[in-house]
């Protein structure tokens, strides 16, 4: 099913983050090595580091980048306490190749954490260009670039602190039935036994920030969450990578007084044996990826019955990727199995003698 | 208890610079501007006590203020300490009250930044200072015996080398290293540039020659001094380094503190310079000393600016690199995953492994995947990046379908650009969307546009009036009694044609034919086209037939083969109302069905059935199937096919009890969707075909023409087309070719603004560079 076709990365330390843009046609990639790796796809289809350098002093976690429409705008955030702001310039012509020279410039560096910087993502393009950080002091900070021409200017919207350290944070997708802009962030504390995904609602108007509810459920240290794109559902998914895996559905609820309540359930999925670093989305949202500590990818799919199902797991071995099947064929309760077993049988062995009811 | 982290607030105020532990281990001074103290090491609960304070009265002499304190490393009783005014003073703790202070040396004229005692003379210590000189002092004498001159203007750190008796190391803000034999002060053996900003701190290894040095640059390097220094290694901390210890028994190991920024300790393993080890971050302001117990590896004990001493035990340090996100892993457009995995490194194969391997190759693996512990594999931080692509000629499956399935995007494009949103009749429209949704494997879509054909293809079901159904309730039922349960769509379509009719009394075609229909429909064998397998007359292609199974097809909406018993509430209740109400409140409806549904006859049922009383038959409502199915697509990701049915539809979606801003998220999501895919003409399209206000809208943002007059240059905006107010002329409606109006296509050039026919001007242009006007260089591509 899969072909494994293994990179060759100079990265001199381990790659924490690897991520496409918006549109999946360039790769950025960091690593404790403090560099920065822009990819881009060749007409063959072969990916090559077409920009790279010293970004950070320390490790560099996380890596995301803007909408498009901002221009190629890319942040990062480190071990070094800062998370930095780059963009893509276009340098001259040089000699007679007809590309011009690539180039990122540093637009700014946001230095208010006092602790390492955990987490670093853009909001959604309707929120403007906006952008939330997470540090290990537990720590969220809202920035906004007033002007979205001007990438160095940026201002600190709100601050809000939590007990625990945060490892990671996301930005809703959409706010449908929702009063206000949703952002999740995960605790990797691992002393106590209490709640350790955060939900905060983001009010633009209001100008404001808050926590709203805290998911209980999951109690083990959380190492990456992610909201699922926007794909028309009446309802918000959140993948949550812990010592196992979680997808959380969120609802938007407004009871009789008109005020705005969130609907959460919570489902943990424990088929990767093993703690799980990374979760990721598709485009459509209809699969979902999930890396664990053992090397396997996870593919996970959602059937008719709206349950997620492991779909299939990778290793980057080779050592048999393995495919198991029934994805869009749900897997139905029993009791509509044998109904259909029924009716089957009585068709088809004669057609004509249909029971009549 | 020994091995717990334990800390001791030693003054109110003023901070500590420096610390240094006595040759047993057992006691440590704390130096620093207003404050020397001595704290013992309690041997039973490992805490401190404080033993001796030098400072208690209110001298404000400076020579009291220490940048440094050092232990005489043979005599417990000796310590000596380097002031801020220069004064270098040796203290002897056998004494009493102000004898303490032994010696006071004078001899430096700025700062003294270090001080240090030679490791096997007890009577020679030296001292580095802002004077850019290093002193040597004898005990035995009052003034210095030896002076250094370093050539900088400043001397940061002095040390003497662990592994030649004589020789020492100072480092200074010019950013260089220089090696010195105490004998001879005329020249140093050896100097190097090792930074090119200030360095800080120096430190010697234990047992390899090799000298760590700590810099402004926030760089540690480690030089090896076997003949001419050669950088072995490069550190990279997040701050200015202030001090370095190496960690006694590891080799690789360094310890490091910063000046400013970074409160934290670090351990360094030198081979993976960018992240540490091991991290301590109990101090709330900068460390300014640390030193190593000895050679107890797990103790490291510390002072800081916050004013408190900490003995902090290895097992309570954070390890940045073990909690660090060992994974990256992302989905590309073409349901490609880029994955990054930290590499587990193994043991190496033992002989005998090997021999056992060789005669098994499959249990080479097994064998090999003895990893090493998490701290002897740290040094080795590496990752291997590989990625997973979707093969399409792959054939190890029998399954065909797992591809296509797979293969999102190929359909998500396919659909989005094949399917057909409006300019035909929806029944045409139907069979052709359905074909494309199969081509691509999308079969519950494919179902649904069959669905949709038959339900909303036809003129007359455009017209369908519900409220007629009441009266006629009596005739149904008893039509139902003798109908399967599997009975849905089509014979229920037929049905409300009937009723239709009926109401207008209207004697058509249509009628006949239904009548006809029923007629065979009880007779039983002769109608058998009309009661197909599974009830899913919708399915009007045999091929499709055989591939939807009964299961799927169920699932794709709860209510499109309605199996249950009659659901009196929803005959009774007409769905009127409901039409129009918020889709939430239908969904418990469904519930109900889907319950009864499950109760369904067992396999061994007898073959004919009792009916007692007429049951009243279940209303079956398409409206609020189609609308469940939408839904349902869209729960289940696929809005592309749920909008494009509800564009589709034209006005026949007025009936669908679906709110706007439902529809109005789709649209928003079904857009987003397009435009990640860079499909911007299907897009707009999309956004064209909307009926919604602020989604057609978003084709009028964002895209401005500046117009401008061709000739006085004024914007022409406040009037119509390309009448210019000031010139009072339409000329500029002209082509600059041929002269006459332009209707249809305009090109111009946005240098000049003169334009015309768009063939004209390529024809033009294909020749010629310059505005056939004024001259102007266009920039024509």
């Amino acid at each position: 099913m899969f072909e494994v076709e293994s990179i060759i990365v100079d990265h001199k330390d381990v790659i924490h983050d690897v991520v496409f843009d918006y549109y999946g046609r360039r790769m950025a990639t960091c690593s404790s090595d403090q560099t920065v790796k822009i990819w881009d796809e060749n007409e063959q289809g072969e990916w090559a580091v077409t920009s790279s350098w010293k970004a950070h002093s320390g490790s560099i976690w996380r890596v995301s980048w803007a909408h498009p429409e901002f221009g190629q705008v890319l942040a990062t955030c480190s071990f070094d306490r800062t998370a930095s702001v780059w963009e893509e310039v276009l340098g001259e012509k040089v000699g007679g190749t007809m590309t011009p020279a690539r180039r990122w410039v540093k637009r700014t560096i946001l230095v208010d954490s006092r602790t390492s910087v955990t987490d670093v993502e853009f909001a959604p393009k309707y929120l403007g260009l906006l952008l939330a950080t997470a540090s290990a002091d537990g720590v969220i900070r809202i920035y906004e670039a007033p002007d979205i021409m001007n990438l160095s200017q940026w201002s600190v919207q709100h601050e809000i602190t939590n007990k625990l350290p945060l490892s990671c944070l996301s930005w809703n997708t959409s706010m449908y039935m929702l009063s206000s802009q949703l952002l999740a962030a995960g605790s990797d504390e691992t002393a106590t036994a209490t709640g350790k995904v955060f939900i905060f609602a983001y009010s633009e108007n209001a100008r404001k920030c808050v926590k709203v509810d805290t998911i209980n459920d999951i109690t083990d240290p959380v190492t990456d969450l992610a909201f699922a794109p926007n794909a028309g559902r009446s309802f918000h998914m959140l993948a949550v990578a812990s010592k196992d895996l979680y997808i959380v559905n969120i609802r938007g609820t407004s009871d009789a007084t008109g005020t705005s309540k969130l609907d959460i359930q919570t489902v943990k999925h424990t088929d990767h044996n093993c703690p799980v670093w990374r979760v990721c989305w598709n485009m459509f949202a209809t699969m979902l990826i999930s890396t664990g500590d053992d090397g396997c990818v996870r593919i996970w799919r959602m059937n008719y019955s709206k349950k997620w199902k492991c779909a299939a797991e990778l290793k980057a071995d080779g050592s048999g990727p393995s495919y198991e099947p029934t994805l869009n064929s749900p897997s139905l309760p029993s009791s509509a199995a044998t109904t259909a077993k029924y009716y089957k049988k009585g068709i088809i062995s004669n057609p004509n003698q249909v029971p009549w009811h | 208890m020994l091995d717990e982290t334990v800390s001791l607030r030693i003054c109110q105020d003023g901070h500590a610079n420096a610390l240094a532990l006595n040759r047993d281990c057992n006691q440590i001074a704390v130096a620093g501007r207003s404050l020397l103290k001595l704290f013992a090491i309690d041997s039973d609960d490992g805490g401190f006590t404080e033993v001796c304070n030098m400072r208690s009265g209110k001298n404000q002499n400076l020579s009291y203020s220490s940048n440094d304190v050092a232990w005489s490393s043979l005599d417990n009783n000796i310590l000596a300490t380097a002031a801020t005014n220069g004064v270098v003073s040796v203290w002897d703790l056998s004494k009493f009250g102000r004898q303490k202070q032994l010696l006071v040396y004078n001899d430096h004229q700025r700062t003294a930044h270090t001080v240090t005692f030679h490791s096997s003379e007890m009577n020679l210590l030296i001292s580095g200072s802002q004077d850019g000189t290093i002193k040597c002092f004898d005990t035995r004498c009052d003034k210095a015996v030896n002076t250094f001159y370093s050539n900088s203007e400043s001397v940061r750190d002095v040390k003497f080398s662990p592994h030649s008796p004589h020789t020492f190391s100072a480092v200074s803000e010019n950013g260089t290293v220089q090696l010195w034999d105490l004998r001879r002060a005329d020249k140093c053996i050896l100097q190097f540039t090792a930074h090119s900003d200030p360095i800080y701190t120096c430190d010697w290894h234990p047992t390899n020659n090799w000298l760590a040095t700590g810099s402004r640059d926030k760089q540690i390097k480690i030089w090896n001094m076997d003949g001419k220094a050669s950088l072995d290694h490069t550190i990279h901390t997040i701050a200015v380094v202030g001090r370095v210890k190496w960690r006694p028994e590891k080799t690789y190991h360094i310890a490091s503190c910063a000046l400013v920024v970074d409160y934290s300790i670090h351990i360094w393993d030198i081979r993976r310079p960018f992240i540490p080890f091991a991290s301590f971050n109990d101090h709330t302001n900068v460390t300014t000393g640390i030193v190593w117990k000895g050679t107890d590896t797990n103790c490291l004990i510390s002072t800081s600016k916050d004013s408190t001493i900490y003995k902090h035990a290895f097992k309570d340090a954070s390890r940045p690199a073990l909690k660090a996100n060992a994974q990256g892993a992302s989905l590309g457009r073409k349901g490609d995953i880029s994955f990054a995995n930290k590499l587990k490194y193994f043991l190496p194969v033992t002989a005998a492994q090997v021999v056992k391997s060789n005669s098994n190759y499959n249990n080479n693996m097994i064998t090999r995947q003895r990893s090493m512990t998490g701290t002897e594999q740290f040094h080795i931080g590496k990752s291997d990046m590989c990625r997973f692509l979707l093969n399409p000629s792959y054939t190890g499956y029998v399954d065909p379908e797992i591809s296509v399935e797979l293969k999102e995007h190929e359909c998500f494009i396919g659909c989005a650009k094949e399917l057909i949103l409006s300019g035909k009749k929806l029944a045409d429209i139907c069979k052709h969307n359905a074909s494309v949704c199969r081509k691509y494997g999308k079969h519950n879509a494919t179902t649904l546009w069959n669905f949709v054909e038959i339900a909303y293809g036809s003129n007359e079901l455009n017209k369908l009036k519900y409220e007629h159904r009441n009266s006629f309730s009596t005739q149904k039922n008893s039509q139902a009694s003798r109908r399967p349960t599997q009975v849905v769509n089509t014979d229920v379509l037929k049905w409300d044609h009937n009723e239709n009719n009926n109401v207008n009394g209207s004697d058509n075609d249509t009628e006949l034919k239904s009548q006809d229909d029923d007629l065979m429909d009880h007779n039983g064998p002769g109608g058998k086209q009309f009661y197909p397998p599974y009830g899913s007359v919708i399915l009007s292609e045999s091929q499709i037939l055989t591939e939807i199974t009964f299961d799927n097809f169920d699932n794709l909406r709860n209510g499109f083969t309605y199996v249950g018993p009659p659901d009196i509430s929803k005959a009774l209740a007409l769905p009127e109302t409901t039409l129009h109400c918020d889709v939430q409140a239908a969904r418990p409806q469904l519930d109900i069905n889907a319950d009864d549904r499950d109760k369904s006859p067992p396999p061994n049922m007898p073959v004919e059935l009792k009916v007692t009383s007429i049951p009243p038959v279940p209303l079956w409502e398409p409206h609020q199937f189609i609308t469940d199915a939408l839904l349902l697509q869209n729960d289940v990701g696929d809005v592309q096919t749920a909008l494009s049915v509800l564009i589709a539809m034209g006005e026949n979606r007025k009936y669908l009890p679906i709110n706007e801003a439902l529809i109005e998220h789709w649209f928003q999501t079904y857009i987003d969707q397009l435009h990640r895919y860079q499909m911007w003409n299907e897009a707009c399209r999309v956004i064209n075909l909307s009926w919604l206000r602020s989604v057609r809208e978003l084709n009028q943002k964002s895209t401005t023409v500046h117009t401008n007059c061709g000739d006085c240059g004024r914007p022409l905006g406040g009037s119509v087309g390309w009448y210019c107010q000031k010139c009072k002329s339409m000329r500029l409606a002209k082509c600059s070719i041929c002269g006459l109006i332009v209707r249809g296509l305009y090109a111009w050039c946005q240098g000049c603004s003169h334009g015309g026919h768009l063939q004209h001007l390529m024809a033009y242009f294909a020749n010629n560079s310059n505005c056939p006007k004024c001259g102007h260089l266009c920039e024509y591509n």
